[in-house]
């Protein structure tokens, strides 16, 4: 996905002379061509993340459109109170892009996975948070990011490569992967793989629908209706369950009171390192149940209920 | 101001006054920008402001007071004269940073002074900034160390040693000079001295400082980075007219 990222904007850059593009000293194998189109526009800034946001800030405050890319649990842990105040306090224009969001670094270690990331960057003031999940999302995201004034944070991951994808015409908030009338699964970033695996494995049982970005602002009608008629929803995601997305649509839905749809709620999330051992990815997804047999079970469980 | 409303961080105020009059009445020039990292001292700064033309004394009078601008500490993007939030240390001189690099970016030649206090170099994001303005050899930027010796619990050099701060800088790429930070004319004939006019390099002005200059008995003690001023010392610090001859 971050080689998708580095093409996405080498496009962008094209008709953005005002941006800069800083990173903590990440980017090898993926970002040389965008360094070499934007020159002096380019910052290296070494491993100094909070330097890196105050500057982006203070670039963005000169009418410059300020990228800092790092690996996802550097770009946003070190740096928060530089985010918070240099940036969301003052609507700067700044987009915070992490790299491996979730468990995308896999055997590189605790240290290199961001499980709390889109919980802390949903709370601050003015901050737009995209989930990419395939491919073709993270140039949308990025077009909408540079687009949009003011914070985003991108955070990518391992792309879902399956095909069932339903055609998606413009950047939209949610987009409805599968068709399915006994369970809804709401699903942000490449965990959407499994909600998709799941989904084929009950053909027309399960509708999979991908959340594009926080805030939520509202729900689909579409999301609505589907949730009306099965009053099963899942929620997936590869991030903590305090402050996830499964606590954001919770919200919403209790808002709603008698009008929004009754549902069975139910949330799979990760418990971070259960058994304190370290594998890939897909490996720590398992652990967690965000995938395999432990996913189907619960999922077999409230299709059965 | 500060006894108008029974607030604390004078000696911080008092400490950093003489340097943020020269920088804005001697140094300062259209486009140039004015951080001050250690927001603690904004009533110092609105003061300044306010002589300056930047805001109103109204505006000053409303400071500490419920639904003011005018905070203990300096709020975003609505005061003019300031562009950024500060008060959480250790941010000022990557702001600072920031707008030096747009500024090379931009061909502005406009320079950008940041005022710090000494106890904000505990903070590893300020040796971040430090590093990168040395390497990028950012001439228009200046470091002003505020450098009163006292800390939020204690003496600098008792709680972390800084040293010679000075040589710090120039380790990092910085020129360096030690100026009285009290002294408003060498504060001022600073600013046409040959290291100020002629540099290849971001500049850092250790400016040696009392905290809580002139505030009676608390000057140069931990307490006034606290303690706000009784009206015993407010009438010794600013006689009322006719007393003592004035």
């Amino acid at each position: 996905m971050r080689r998708q990222f580095a093409k996405s904007i080498n496009s962008i850059i094209e008709t953005n002379p005002r941006l800069i593009f800083f990173t903590g000293d990440l980017g090898f194998s993926a970002l040389e061509e965008v360094q070499e189109k934007l020159g002096p526009r380019f910052v290296n800034v070494g491993v100094a993340e909070q330097n890196m946001i105050s500057m982006a800030a203070a670039a963005a405050s000169k009418n410059f459109i300020s990228i800092c890319y790092s690996i996802a649990s550097f770009a946003v842990f070190r740096p928060f109170e530089q985010i918070k105040v240099d940036v969301c306090l003052h609507n700067g224009n700044v987009k915070v892009v992490g790299n491996g969001g979730g468990y995308g670094y896999g055997i590189m270690g605790a240290t290199h996975h961001a499980l709390e990331d889109i919980a802390v960057m949903r709370t601050l003031q003015n901050m737009r948070v995209f989930l990419p999940a395939f491919n073709s999302d993270v140039h949308a995201n990025a077009e909408e990011m540079v687009r949009h004034i003011g914070p985003c944070y991108l955070r990518l991951n391992s792309p879902v490569k399956m095909s069932l994808r339903m055609p998606v015409s413009n950047y939209a908030g949610w987009t409805k992967l599968s068709n399915g009338v006994d369970l809804v699964i709401v699903a942000a970033g490449s965990i959407l793989s499994s909600a998709l695996i799941l989904a084929k494995q009950f053909p027309s049982r399960i509708a999979v629908w991908q959340l594009h970005e926080t805030p939520i602002h509202r729900m689909p009608d579409e999301l609505l209706g589907d949730l009306a008629r099965a009053q099963k929803l899942l929620v997936l995601e590869e991030h903590v369950g305090p402050g996830g997305i499964g606590e954001a649509l919770a919200a919403i839905l209790l808002e709603m009171h008698n009008e929004g749809p009754k549902v069975q709620f139910q949330r799979a999330y990760a418990r971070g390192y259960p058994s304190g051992k370290y594998g890939s990815q897909l490996w720590h997804c398992e652990e967690n149940g965000l995938t395999g047999a432990h996913l189907m079970a619960q999922v077999s469980n409230m299709l059965d209920k | 101001m500060y006894r108008n409303v029974n607030a604390g961080h004078v000696g911080c105020s008092l400490s950093a006054a003489e340097i943020l009059t020269v920088v804005k009445f001697s140094w300062f020039q259209p486009g140039d920008e004015l951080i001050l990292s250690k927001g603690h001292a904004a009533a110092a700064l609105y003061s300044v402001l306010a002589e300056y033309g930047d805001i109103h004394d109204t505006d000053c009078a409303t400071f500490y007071q419920e639904g003011t601008l005018y905070a203990a500490h300096p709020p975003p993007g609505k005061i003019p004269g300031i562009r950024f939030a500060t008060g959480s240390l250790g941010h000022g001189l990557s702001l600072g940073s920031g707008l030096a690099l747009a500024n090379k970016l931009d061909d502005d030649n406009a320079r950008i002074y940041v005022v710090c206090s000494d106890g904000e170099m505990n903070e590893g994001s300020t040796w971040e900034a430090v590093l990168f303005a040395g390497h990028h050899k950012f001439a228009n930027l200046v470091c002003i160390v505020d450098r009163n010796q006292i800390q939020g619990f204690g003496r600098t050099e008792d709680v972390i040693s800084l040293g010679d701060l000075g040589a710090k800088f120039r380790q990092f790429g910085w020129d360096a000079v030690e100026v009285p930070g009290h002294d408003v004319d060498a504060l001022s004939e600073l600013y046409t001295s040959e290291i100020c006019r002629s540099r290849n390099k971001p500049l850092a002005i250790i400016c040696n400082t009392i905290k809580g200059y002139g505030y009676c008995e608390l000057e140069n003690t931990v307490a006034c980075h606290y303690l706000p001023m009784t009206e015993e010392q407010y009438s010794k610090m600013v006689p009322p007219p006719g007393a003592n001859g004035v």
